[in-house]
């Protein structure tokens, strides 16, 4: 049933250091990139798995916890990293005082302007630029052969993936008008017969901004750099919203890779004595699968049997490194 | 202590004014499946009941077997209950036109000729706009009034946190927007020679606004009207999700209602030669058990068997509510 494995898709595109799991909630996306780190690391990759999602689960997989802690080393070569957003936030909001600090020379912060400053904080798009933020000073910053991406559910991954775009359409429009204005600003010192105008520093900045988010969501359309996998369970809700999530992230240009099918039962219990849930479950799931193979055909990459116990520890770890690849 | 002191039934008997519930947790766990059967109840019970989805990613319409994107419909065949997906594409729309304005504006005053299409569609791409909108539409939905109970199933993040705590933070801000345009205007009045008073329509958005910040506020963290549950399955990752979530709603001030425990394996249908796989699975259900006693104790409203197919439709959801609704 499987063309090509998990394993050789690795092997086949060493350049591909950018993986990210997408999928509905709940079906093992943190699981899976922790194994995936796993078997990476074990090979002697340098890796680092880090969670954009707000409500990760990393700490619980590692049994460690990690958050807001930056880079961890779970076990040689093998990093994990869960994004604290309020930690990077609160940051901000400091940076701010200081600066009213010092530019006023005052001793402290108005009521007023503080309580300015909490509530522009507490903006929910601050969290998201927060988050993005600290992704973009992750991979600029480099240090590791792979970059596993934890991702948010899937309507949040795909606003998360256009958001690049997004930003990097913005910079563009402001660079542009910054530039324009600059050139009045120019004509407007000739005229006053100025020699030297002072240089932009916010079109500096822009610019500054504008490459590092070029780089960050060059990586995350890059078919030779990425690999985007989508998880996948024998169940009809999961396969509908998976087949229209995968549309949708193809408009975006995210490099698909594959499948992955999780929480497959084992066969052999059928002709065990088992409860009747199960029996159910094994018929249905037998239906599933062949609905899955028939909708993605040669795009999948791996059955993951279902784990007789919840996969947190290095050892579950290992085990389900090896039933993936 | 291992056993439920108060049950669903008991707590909503014990609060009759309840009016808002809520069910949330990890992804996966069935948080859908337990706003249907509430809201089937519910409506049993003789009240006027709405079901809304506020989670960007609806399962509503797959769980009730018809469809209610952007619609409100009475489902299950059960003549008071109703349900709908919030289809946030009209305020989202309406927003735009807002800044739309607002941009134009400025680039007519700036003297500037690009059009401005491109920024808003860009600006309003933002996760935190849909947020919002979903926020919007769910308020309004409670402000109009026209149902008895309303059963809400959020999205499974971290969102629903944000969701609800924007209320408070939206009257923090505006109450500022609001003083310093009013400084702004007394400003204008006072330098102009004739004195007039002109309409502020942006003052007026800004104080209806904040009317309704507080009003929402007000319903969502009283626990006579309010209650958030949280659905859990007997595994670590969901289990130590709401725990987190818990804590953040302790602060936040709202009302958590308790906590519904799904998916349990009954032992009476697992044979002593079962396969090892089976009885491991039951073994871990145990130990996760013990700890979801242990952490939220009496907060356990419900304990609710794993069905041997889907839960879907009518049928089904009719069969859940001998469980979630014991008397």
């Amino acid at each position: 049933m499987i063309d090509i494995s998990l394993a050789k898709i690795f092997d086949q595109y060493p350049d591909r250091h950018y993986i990210m799991f997408g999928g509905k909630g709940g079906l093992g996306k943190t699981t899976f990139s922790a194994a995936t780190a796993y078997y990476l690391a074990k090979q002697g990759k340098r890796v680092l798995v880090f969670s954009v999602d707000p409500q990760a689960s990393l700490s619980d997989i590692f049994k460690r916890d990690i958050f807001g802690k930056g880079p961890t080393e779970i076990m040689p070569n093998l990093y994990a990293q869960e994004i604290d957003a309020d930690h990077r936030v609160k940051e901000y909001q400091q940076e701010i005082r200081q600066k009213i600090l010092d530019m006023y020379r005052m001793d402290k912060i108005p009521e007023e302007i503080e309580s300015y400053i909490q509530a522009a904080a507490a903006e929910p798009a601050m969290e998201e630029s927060a988050i993005f933020d600290e992704v973009v000073d992750i991979v600029v910053k480099g240090g590791y052969d792979y970059y596993i991406y934890d991702l948010v559910p899937l309507g949040h991954a795909l606003y998360y993936l256009s958001m690049a775009s997004v930003y990097d359409e913005w910079i563009d429009k402001i660079t542009n008008l910054r530039q324009q204005m600059r050139e009045y600003d120019q004509v407007a010192a000739v005229i006053r017969h100025e020699k030297e105008i002072d240089e932009d520093a916010i079109l500096n900045e822009l610019l500054y901004i504008k490459e590092r988010i070029n780089k960050s969501s060059g990586i995350l359309t890059d078919k030779e750099k990425t690999a985007f996998f989508f998880v996948v369970t024998a169940e009809e809700m999961v396969i509908n919203d998976t087949v229209k999530a995968a549309e949708l992230f193809a408009k975006f240009d995210v490099p698909m890779s594959g499948y992955i099918v999780n929480r497959v039962l084992s066969q052999e219990l059928k002709g065990q004595h088992i409860p009747e849930y199960l029996k159910n479950r094994l018929t249905m799931q037998e239906h599933y699968l062949q609905v899955i193979n028939d909708t993605f055909k040669n795009q999948i990459l791996a059955y993951v049997p279902e784990m007789e116990r919840d996969v947190t520890g290095l050892q579950m770890i290992e085990n389900l490194a090896k039933r993936m690849f | 202590m291992d056993q439920i002191t108060v049950s669903m039934t008991k707590y909503i008997k014990d609060h009759p004014r309840l009016k808002y519930i809520f069910f949330g947790g990890k992804g996966g766990v069935g948080k859908t499946v337990m706003a249907g059967t509430a809201a089937l109840w519910a409506a049993k019970q003789g009240k006027r009941v709405l079901l809304a989805s506020t989670n960007p990613v609806h399962s509503l319409s797959n769980l009730l077997e018809q469809d209610v994107f952007g619609k409100v419909a009475t489902v299950c065949g059960e003549e008071k209950c109703y349900a709908l997906e919030i289809d946030t594409k009209d305020t989202i729309e309406r927003s735009k036109q807002e800044i739309r304005e607002k941009i134009n504006w400025f680039l007519k005053f700036a003297d500037l000729t690009t059009k401005a299409d491109d920024f808003i569609e860009t600006a309003t791409m933002n996760p935190a706009f849909e947020e919002s909108a979903m926020f919007e539409n769910m308020t309004d939905l409670m402000f109009k009034d026209e149902y008895d109970f309303y059963v809400f199933d959020t999205a499974p993040t971290a969102n629903a946190r944000r969701l609800l705590g924007m209320s408070k933070v939206y009257s923090l801000w505006v109450g500022k927007m609001l003083k310093s345009r009013d400084e702004a205007k007394t400003l204008r009045e006072t330098l102009s020679f004739t004195k007039k008073k002109e309409a502020d329509p942006l003052m007026d958005y800004l104080l209806s606004f904040k009317d309704r910040m507080a009003k929402v506020q007000s319903l969502l963290t009283d626990d006579n009207l309010t209650a958030f549950f949280f659905a859990t399955l007997p595994e670590a990752l969901p289990i130590a999700v709401i725990t987190r979530f818990i804590n953040w709603f302790y602060e936040f001030g709202i009302p958590v209602g308790g906590v519904v425990v799904n998916g349990i394996i009954q032992k009476d249908q697992v044979a002593d030669d079962a396969p090892e796989f089976v009885r491991n699975r039951v073994e871990m259900q145990d130990g996760h058990m013990e700890e979801i006693w242990k952490i939220f104790g009496e907060k356990v409203r419900a304990v609710i068997p794993l069905f041997e197919t889907e839960v879907k439709g009518a049928h089904m959801l009719n069969r859940m509510i001998d469980y979630l609704f014991v008397p």
